[in-house]
């Protein structure tokens, strides 16, 4: 039994590799599979325990809605219960998504932005499957495609088919687009923001501060390939700005250390400054699956339901 | 270092493509798109150079190795360090053109500051160089020794030979201890002496550093080609007076008749000696700035007026010869050429003196007295044509060839053609001196005549055969007596005998014999500093006597080998050997006499800055480059060895590489 389970657990974190995902095309069977997958292995894994949690039965009076009917004790009982969760907050979940020419970064088969739109995806879908209600914002240049938060499956499908057709272009200024955007939010809620963070550090940082000052909540979601963090292309290339153009003839073999170096001089910036503005942080790389980035998502969404 | 296959060192342009392949390696950097250069510019070494090369280390590992393999396959020779000792040799030119004025002074004062300008320890030898070379002064460090061997150095009167001297050069270094060497040629340059100087100059292994002395003359006047003939008054001598300007050359033709023993005129002086000879000088006339080549000398048998005397021994071939004689002689100048006619052979030689060629025809016996008038004339300097008649007596004759008589004969023995065949002549020695008149066309006339009855000969050993018949047996030979010659024809002209009589052939042969009976027999004059060869055996002592009384022993070989240390200065020189004495001539030679001198150009072409293709030295020297010649194999095995670094190197490179990025990636 003990082999199954491990079996299954290990079969599903493979089917939630990106490069995987990637092979299936649709948005909403890729969001779907991610988070069935997820939340099936979800308490034989250290994930466990994170879940909204389920608090008791109560009795079907009218005006409940249906899908809340537990039918597996209707079948054992013969009598109509509603299962009721310890809390239900219905905070607005905004995903913010950096749509910049950065994330057109494609060392393997996919790209940056299509892990960008593949997490934002599971995270709508199980959002809108937890009945919280999600909003969207593509963050380049500008605030573009910016969709209210909303529940229900028809807006989940507009949101995916949304992600479906943005693409990645131009430079951004994090910083001022999202304090831009926060302006126009009455409602204090959940803010997902995925994105490369190729921007002014301080800028970022200092939006993240004044979002949690007003009490939001905070999830940043760092997407680093693995080829971009460690340079693994060898000797003397071209190296091109995705976002500027602009091009530099370096060794790859003579600055990879030093490179290294300050790529981590900024991680370790994030990491520090976001933790200590109470947002929380984590750091993805696209080569690996997305439960990580679920699992994160659904700590900060217990965390605050628990409030 | 040199090398046994220098042409493998073109190899070396081989080294440019692996630095080629390094810089197109660097130029096809292929594009990265990235997500942020930020990090990058940030980082202090991210900037390669444009200009510079990728692995500077692998390109060099890779250079070196290329270098020693094209090195190893040029076969390096690699001799013991040569001593850092210099020797210079100081090549004087003492040619006769050197005693153009200022030229021999010249010639000193650049000697002396070569000496002067000579290192510390640095050593030198002078030599003084015309057809032979002399050494003034042996390798030395003493400048002293050397500076007065300067004032030893004199011009002489014969040309120069830029070979010798550097063979002596060669020859004397061979003798010093291994080291740089240099040859200081001071010298006037005269325009016609550079032929084949190229092949001894590599031989020599020294640079040589010409140093020009003097300049052209403005103009120089000498004497050319002289001839002489017997004419009716006498002695004809004639020469060509060339005059050498800036404008060119122009010349004219002089002529002197010698009617008396002796005289003097104020362009000729003349005497005849004991032995018969002329001697005496010509002298140019024209003016001009060089002296030491205006009078000309010579020494000569007077030759016999185109004179020639027909024994008519029967009427046929008294009436073909004698006509083929009369044809002969009319090619000549009227006022001397004649035939004269007789019966009998006259019973002493002298009555045949005034006659260049006696031509007689043998029937029967020819007797011992006649034969010895004969050779008497010859010996005289005459000469005697003998042909064989139908009713020659063969055994006669042969018995007079086998005794002390008939010595003189050019024969051994002699035996008829077979009867009753057609009998032709065959080949000809048209370099002979009876035959060298005759054209081609007579030779090919002389083979189409049908010989009926004539004899075969078998030469005497030292007699020449002028022509054969066509089996190859000896059909006209030729024999020198004295001064003279002795030819015999195999042949008559009677009509029942050949028809030679009736051959055009016949008179261009006569014609030619003719001719060559009335020239000198010896040239006029040599030319100093070439061989004369006096006929006589090498190791003969000969007693030379110049015209200022001073005599001098040398042997006959010296005359051959070095004649111009025997024969130091133009002028009329008695040389006495066991068959007898000898008057020669002996005169500078033309070449010195132009007097333009080789441009800068031309000096510079052949001489100035040709290194030696290795360091000159002694034989040890070569011996231990010879043992060192394995050296090669050191060549491959250092390129071998960096190969296999260069592989290592690029091996450790690239997992340190891996290494390097594993190793980051698992510290962050």
């Amino acid at each position: 039994m003990a082999a199954d389970s491990s079996n299954t657990t290990s079969a599903t974190t493979r089917l939630l590799r990106p490069s995987i995902l990637a092979s299936i095309g649709r948005l909403d069977l890729i969001a779907r599979t991610v988070v069935e997958g997820f939340l099936a292995g979800l308490h034989r894994s250290p994930y466990r325990g994170i879940s909204q949690e389920f608090a008791a039965h109560r009795p079907y009076i009218a005006g409940d809605e249906v899908r809340r009917v537990d039918w597996r004790v209707y079948a054992r009982t013969d009598r109509l219960y509603v299962k009721e969760f310890e809390e239900e907050t219905n905070a607005p979940v905004r995903l913010l998504l950096d749509t910049s020419a950065s994330l057109k970064y494609a060392p393997g088969d996919a790209s940056k932005l299509d892990y960008a739109r593949y997490l934002t995806a599971a995270l709508a879908y199980l959002a809108i499957r937890q009945n919280d209600r999600v909003g969207l914002v593509c963050l380049d240049t500008e605030a573009r495609e910016r969709t209210p938060a909303r529940g229900g499956q028809r807006h989940l499908h507009s949101l995916l088919a949304l992600l479906e057709r943005i693409s990645a272009s131009g430079q951004t200024r994090l910083g001022p687009l999202i304090l831009r955007e926060a302006g126009q939010w009455k409602r204090r809620g959940l803010i997902v923001l995925v994105s490369d963070l190729y921007d002014a550090p301080v800028e970022i940082v200092e939006a993240a501060v004044r979002l949690r000052r007003v009490g939001h909540e905070l999830i940043v979601f760092h997407l680093l390939d693995r080829a971009e963090r460690f340079i693994e292309h060898r000797g003397t290339r071209e190296f091109r700005d995705l976002e500027t153009g602009e091009v530099l003839l370096a060794d790859a073999d003579r600055v990879r250390r030093s490179y290294i170096e300050r790529m981590d001089e900024m991680r370790a910036f994030f990491l520090r400054e976001f933790t200590r503005a109470g947002a929380d942080y984590a750091e993805l790389d696209t080569a690996e699956p997305l439960d990580k980035a679920l699992a994160v998502y659904l700590r900060r969404r217990k965390a605050k339901g628990s409030r | 270092m040199s090398f046994l296959s220098p042409l493998a060192l073109i190899g070396l342009t081989l080294v440019a493509l692996p630095v080629i392949v390094h810089l197109l390696a660097r130029r096809r950097a292929a594009r990265l798109d990235f997500p942020t250069l930020r990090f990058l510019r940030e980082t202090p070494s991210f900037r390669l150079h444009p200009r510079s090369l990728r692995q500077p280390l692998l390109l060099a590992l890779r250079v070196l190795a290329l270098v020693l393999l094209i090195l190893g396959l040029a076969r390096p020779l690699i001799a013991p360090r040569p001593s850092s000792q210099k020797t210079r040799l100081i090549l004087l030119d003492a040619s006769l053109s050197m005693r153009a004025p200022h030229r021999a002074e010249a010639a000193r004062a650049e000697a002396r500051a070569i000496i002067n300008s000579l290192a510390q320890g640095e050593r030198a030898a002078l030599i003084s160089l015309s057809t032979e070379a002399v050494a003034l002064a042996a390798t030395t460090v003493e400048r002293a020794e050397l500076l007065a061997a300067v004032e030893k150095y004199e011009p002489g009167s014969g040309p120069i030979d830029y070979n010798k001297g550097f063979a002596a050069a060669a020859a004397l270094l061979e003798r010093e201890a291994p080291g740089a060497a240099e040859v200081e040629l001071i010298s006037d340059f005269q325009q016609s002496n550079f032929t084949g100087l190229t092949a001894q100059l590599s031989r020599l292994n020294a640079r040589v550093n010409p140093h020009a002395v003097g300049a052209s003359l403005e103009r120089n006047a000498f004497l050319s080609d002289e001839e002489v003939w017997k004419g009716a008054r006498g002695v004809e001598l004639s020469a060509a007076e060339i005059v050498s300007s800036a404008e060119g050359r122009s010349g004219a033709r002089r002529a002197w008749t010698i009617a008396a023993s002796a005289g003097e005129q104020p362009d000729i002086i003349w005497r005849t000696e004991a032995n018969g000879q002329l001697t005496g000088s010509i002298k140019a006339l024209a003016p001009d700035d060089f002296d030491a080549d205006d009078e000309r000398f010579f020494a000569f048998v007077p030759p016999r007026s185109a004179r020639a005397l027909l024994i008519e021994t029967d009427a046929e071939t008294s009436l073909y010869t004698g006509a083929a004689l009369e044809a002969a002689a009319s090619s000549f100048d009227e006022s001397h050429a004649l035939l004269t006619r007789q019966r009998q052979l006259p019973a002493q030689a002298s009555d045949l003196n005034p006659y260049a060629l006696v031509v007689l025809t043998l029937h029967g016996q020819l007797r011992a007295d006649e034969l010895r008038v004969l050779t008497d004339y010859a010996a005289a300097g005459g000469t005697v044509w003998l042909s064989l008649a139908r009713t020659a007596d063969a055994p006669q004759l042969n018995a007079l060839a086998q005794s002390e008589a008939g010595s003189a004969l050019p024969f051994m023995s002699l035996t008829r053609l077979t009867a009753g065949r057609a009998w032709n002549l065959g080949a000809a020695d048209t370099a002979a001196p009876a035959l060298r008149f005759m054209s081609e066309k007579t030779v090919s006339a002389l083979r189409a005549i049908v010989v009926r009855e004539g004899y075969a000969l078998e030469p005497r050993a030292g007699a020449d055969t002028l022509m054969r018949w066509s089996d190859g047996a000896a059909a006209f030979v030729s024999t020198r007596i004295g001064a003279g010659r002795l030819l015999l024809l195999c042949v008559s002209t009677e009509s029942a005998a050949s028809g030679l009589g009736s051959s055009p052939a016949l008179p261009s042969l006569v014609y030619s014999i003719l001719r060559e009976a009335a020239s000198p027999r010896e040239p006029l004059s040599y030319t100093l500093g070439a061989a004369i060869n006096l006929g006589v055996a090498p190791e003969s002592s000969v007693t030379i006597t110049e015209q200022s009384g001073r005599v001098t022993q040398a042997k006959a070989s010296a005359l051959m080998q070095r004649p111009l240390s025997v024969f130091k200065e133009a002028g009329i020189y008695r040389l006495e050997t066991e068959a007898g004495a000898r008057f020669v001539a002996l005169n500078p030679p033309v070449s010195e006499s132009e007097r333009s001198l080789a441009d800068a150009a031309d000096v510079q072409r052949y001489f100035d800055g040709k290194e030696p293709s290795t360091p000159a030295g002694g034989k040890e020297w070569r011996e231990a480059a010879e043992r060192g010649g394995n050296i090669w194999r050191y060549f491959l095995g250092a390129a071998f060895l960096l190969l296999i670094a260069e592989l290592f190197v690029r091996a450790r490179r690239q997992s340190r590489s891996r290494l390097m990025s594993a190793g980051i990636r698992s510290e962050s």
